[in-house]
């Protein structure tokens, strides 16, 4: 006889006693790991109940669930074209996801471990691409080049008489813009593991007669690889999630991925929410299967546990000549990632039209379009919602992140995998699947935050709720429980532990989460396009607005000031940083 | 023990409350009685219909607008509607048509009725229509001969396409008069056009018959368009010389952008298709009477001198275009959509689009 029947037989007094010796045996980490479950399901559930219900239902939107069907699915798969859209979706996030791990890490390396010049001057300005939102990025590099118009590929042409190698209008053009918008956060991710790491096994290589970049190859690299492995699963995610890149360089040139099927499905007028599911559960079974993946190759954590009770510093090599060319690398990558497309932005913001630079075009700049974005009501509001739910979003995501992460790598608490597993699926709704998902839930529960800011917020945190916690992940398994174990044994309870002890180790990753999140929601676009309402207006709404209806002039003239604003923020928060010795 | 037991009665409490409410969905008798006052707003025809507006419209003292005009243009109307009745405050809802449309129906479909006022494209808004939720309204500042009851509400103000190009990277000689004409072998990979202008290619079936229409957008779709999202930006592409020429451009973007001293120019093409912008008002307006004030005031003399003072062409014929170019076509016939067909066949241009253009 099962337990369960036992109980129900023997009447509701025993179930009570039984309950009763459970809720005993509960310590304090059992309680917050069924309030983080709690938490991570209600964010994750709502979404996922409407994608999949929407996914097999004929018809979400006629007042009821409609009926259940393979329809959807059928429609989605019987299309010709999903072998193409399927072969595009890999090649661009894992083309991406390369592009930009390849830059980052080599950036990070030359960083961290090199005397190059310059590079403590580029690690103070390594925040400011991360800071231009995916919108403007791709639409400076269609101004930089798009094959007939482009700035680069004009001159190009008058050159040299040839045509610029990449077209931005293709496959290789929108993985190297996606790769190079990514490259800042592949690199903030491997400078992080590459500071935190103890150099002795470094050192001892060297010692025994290993090459510099042996040692790179063999050690640091292997040693790194939990951030690797987070990192590469965030880029090809992101890569499958994204809609920018996809939608402002992709579908104009007829080249589509799951992420811009998605969009034109769900936004369609009927939206046609039972395509759309479809699509986003393929894609949801893609990155469960990475996911698992990454779990298997990093469930021995202690393996990568690089900060130990040993003090150090990381050491720094020599190049020599060498320096020039990293010096150069450094340069050229600054180039292409943050000063090129700000330029052609900002030069296109004093336009009335768009027009590369030439004698004639400079008698035509002028002001105009700042101050048409600046005469508007809505931009004040938008910067104010902006700041406060990117500040209060990432704030709660890196304090819930990090407790989410002790809970599952150290905690030993039966089911952690669940909230892992469970948060992961977030990564990879795409934000406008969150946005009309959510309108769902709110207009469906009786929770009244619809039409409210609050709406946003949810949708920041599912959005970036999983960022936060890979990343303290991340940092988590690199920090071995030796240290805890030690404040435990003297006496420190299991919250002081976490406080003194676990949080201040791993503070650099989460201070990065942090301003990571805030500066990535600053731009969030694709959910909150649903979401937002009268007074609860964010500035991406707004550029987006001044974008669609004609705008594009006061649309440049925002992101320029957005861009600046955000560099000069970035500026000050590097000055008090190291005033504080608190780095990132 | 006491404080977690507590605790475990509060969430049960929570729950319990929030199922109730969750089950108890909003009285029939409020949805009807909401209703009444909406079509009571919107048929009125008294002698004294202003001041009755003007009276209920001060209690209302609100009015929430849906529309698909930009903010930056859309401020225009909600300063002049200020000057007429300063006390009713004003908030704005603005996206793509499609986005506008799709959000108020979603809410009718959950009992919420934030929407007072949508503006958008006839043919986003005929989906409102067909799904029940607009009440037909009368005002005197509908212009005689207007059929609303097809279209869910009055025009305020006209888009045409025109075909448009890069006076750059096409000679005056070379220049498209004819759809016909884009089939043109030189021109393929040269042409833009608008990712979501199913309306348009359905006008065109309209006017041609399905057979030549299948047969012309097959031909187009050989020239590998390239398909753009947004109006404006398509014609901002023609005028950086990124897409050489396109028949998808509005013609009031073209004409700004001639003014500003692009290199673009633009022709009529014929049929010369034409795509109103309606304003309607939902069966559940909880403002019906500023609602109804709204909408005299975008129709009347002053509202649609501002449709004309933003460079639009408005709906009223005895309100000129302000701009050079788009008098000179006014006079041209015109060639719209007829609701009724569209919303009847939806699906089935839809996939002629997804299959053709938009892949």
């Amino acid at each position: 006889m099962s337990d369960s029947t036992a109980a129900a037989s023997l009447g509701p007094g025993l179930v009570r006693g039984r309950a009763r010796e459970w809720l005993t045996r509960l310590r304090p980490r059992h309680a917050l790991f069924l309030l983080c479950l709690v938490v991570v399901a209600y964010i994750v559930v709502g979404p996922l109940f409407f994608l999949t219900v929407g996914s097999f239902s004929t018809d979400l939107g006629s007042g009821g669930l409609g009926q259940l069907t393979l329809d959807n699915y059928v429609r989605a798969y019987s299309d010709g074209r999903v072998v193409s859209l399927l072969m595009n979706s890999l090649l661009f996030s894992g083309g991406s996801a390369l592009v930009a791990l390849v830059v980052g890490t080599g950036l990070a390396w030359i960083t961290e471990r090199t005397d190059t010049p310059l590079r403590s001057l580029f690690l103070s300005m390594s925040l400011i691409p991360l800071i231009m939102p995916g919108v403007l990025f791709a639409i400076g590099w269609i101004l930089l080049i798009g094959p007939r118009a482009g700035i680069l590929s004009t001159w190009f042409r008058d050159l040299t008489g040839l045509s610029f190698p990449l077209n931005v209008f293709s496959l290789p053009g929108m993985i190297v813009v996606a790769g190079l918008h990514w490259a800042p956060l592949a690199y903030l991710i491997m400078s992080g593991a590459l500071r935190s790491q103890d150099p002795s096994l470094e050192e001892a290589a060297l010692m025994s007669g290993a090459g510099r970049f042996t040692a790179a190859r063999r050690i640091v690299m292997p040693l790194t690889t939990p951030a690797l492995m987070s990192l590469i699963l965030l880029l090809v995610v992101r890569g499958l999630e994204t809609f920018e890149v996809p939608g402002l360089i992709g579908l104009p040139a007829g080249i589509e991925v799951f992420s811009s099927r998605i969009y034109l499905a769900v936004s369609s007028l009927p939206s046609d929410f039972g395509l759309g599911g479809a699509y986003a559960i393929s894609l949801l079974v893609i990155t469960a299967i990475g996911v698992g993946l990454y779990s298997r190759l990093t469930r021995e954590t202690s393996k990568y546990a690089t900060i130990s009770g040993k003090g150090y510093r990381p050491s720094v090599i020599r190049l020599g000549r060498w320096r020039y060319l990293t010096t150069a690398i450094l340069v050229l990558y600054f180039g292409c990632v943050v000063v090129l497309p700000a330029l052609a932005i900002v030069w296109n913001s004093f336009l009335p039209f768009t027009q590369v630079p030439s004698w004639h075009s400079l008698s035509t700049l002028n002001l105009d379009n700042y101050r048409s974005a600046l005469g508007l009501d809505q931009i004040r509001r938008a910067v104010v919602n902006s700041v406060l739910l990117s500040v209060g979003s990432a704030s709660v995501v890196v304090i819930f992140g990090s407790v989410v992460s002790w809970l599952v790598v150290r905690s030993g608490i039966r089911g952690r995998g669940v909230l892992d597993q469970l948060a992961a699926t977030a990564l990879v709704f795409p934000g406008v699947v969150v946005g009309v998902a959510l309108i769902w839930v709110y207009l469906t529960i009786p929770v009244p935050i619809y039409g409210t800011i609050w709406i946003l917020f949810v949708a920041y945190l599912t959005r970036y709720m999983p960022y936060g916690i890979r990343f303290a992940m991340s940092s988590q398994v690199q920090v071995r429980a030796e240290l805890e174990e030690a404040a435990l044994m003297s006496g420190a309870s299991a919250a002081t532990t976490f406080r003194r002890v676990v949080l201040p180790l791993m503070f650099p990753a989460l201070a990065a989460a942090w301003v990571y999140v805030v500066v990535v929601s600053m731009s969030e676009f694709s959910s909150v396009v649903f979401l937002w309402s009268p007074g609860s207006e964010v500035l991406s709404v707004v550029l987006f607005d001044f974008w669609v209806n004609g705008e594009s002039g006061p649309a440049y003239a925002l992101g320029s000031m957005l861009v600046l604003a955000l560099t000069v923020l970035t500026a000050v928060y590097q000055r008090v940083s190291r005033s504080t010795g608190i780095k990132i | 023990m006491n404080r977690r037991k507590t605790t475990l009665g509060a969430i049960t409490a929570a729950l319990t409350l929030t199922l109730v409410t969750a089950c108890g969905s909003g009285s029939n008798q409020d949805d009807a009685a909401t209703t009444k006052a909406v079509a009571d707003a919107a048929t009125y025809s008294g002698a004294d219909r202003q001041q009755v507006l003007t009276t209920k419209a001060a209690k209302e003292s609100q009015l929430s607008i849906y529309t698909s005009m930009g903010l930056d243009d859309f401020n225009v109307f909600i300063e002049g509607f200020a000057e007429l009745y300063p006390d009713i405050k004003v908030d704005v809802y603005s996206a793509t048509g499609e986005k506008v449309v799709q959000r108020a129906l979603t809410e009718y479909q959950a009992k919420r009725y934030d929407a007072d006022v949508v503006l958008a494209p006839l043919t986003d808004v005929s989906h409102l229509l067909t799904a029940g939720d607009l009440q037909q309204y009368t005002s005197p500042e509908v212009p005689k001969g207007v059929d609303m009851s097809t279209m869910g509400g009055a025009p305020v103000y006209l888009n045409r396409f025109v075909m448009a190009w890069n006076t750059d990277q096409v000679s005056a000689a070379d220049v498209p008069t004819s759809y016909q004409d884009l089939l043109d072998p030189k021109w393929q990979g040269k042409i833009g056009i608008e990712a979501g202008d199913v309306p348009w290619m359905a006008t065109l079936f309209q006017a041609w018959g399905d057979e030549a229409a299948t047969s012309y957008f097959e031909k187009l779709a050989a020239q590998k368009p390239f398909v753009q999202d947004s109006h404006t930006t398509l014609a901002e592409l023609v005028g950086s010389g990124e897409v050489p020429l396109s028949p998808n451009v509005y013609d009031y973007d073209a004409e700004a952008l001639k003014q500003s001293g692009a290199p673009i120019d633009w022709a009529p093409l014929d049929p010369l298709v034409v795509y109103p912008y309606v304003v309607g008002l939902p069966t559940h307006s909880a403002h019906p009477n500023a609602s109804m004030l709204f909408i005299d005031y975008l129709l009347s003399k002053k509202g649609q001198e501002g449709i004309a003072a933003l460079g639009r062409t408005p709906a009223d014929p005895n309100t000129p275009p302000q701009e050079p170019g788009l008098q000179d076509i006014q006079a041209l016939p015109t060639t719209s959509l007829d609701p009724a067909t569209w919303s009847k066949n939806l699906d089935k241009y839809n996939q002629i689009w997804q299959s053709l253009i938009r892949n």
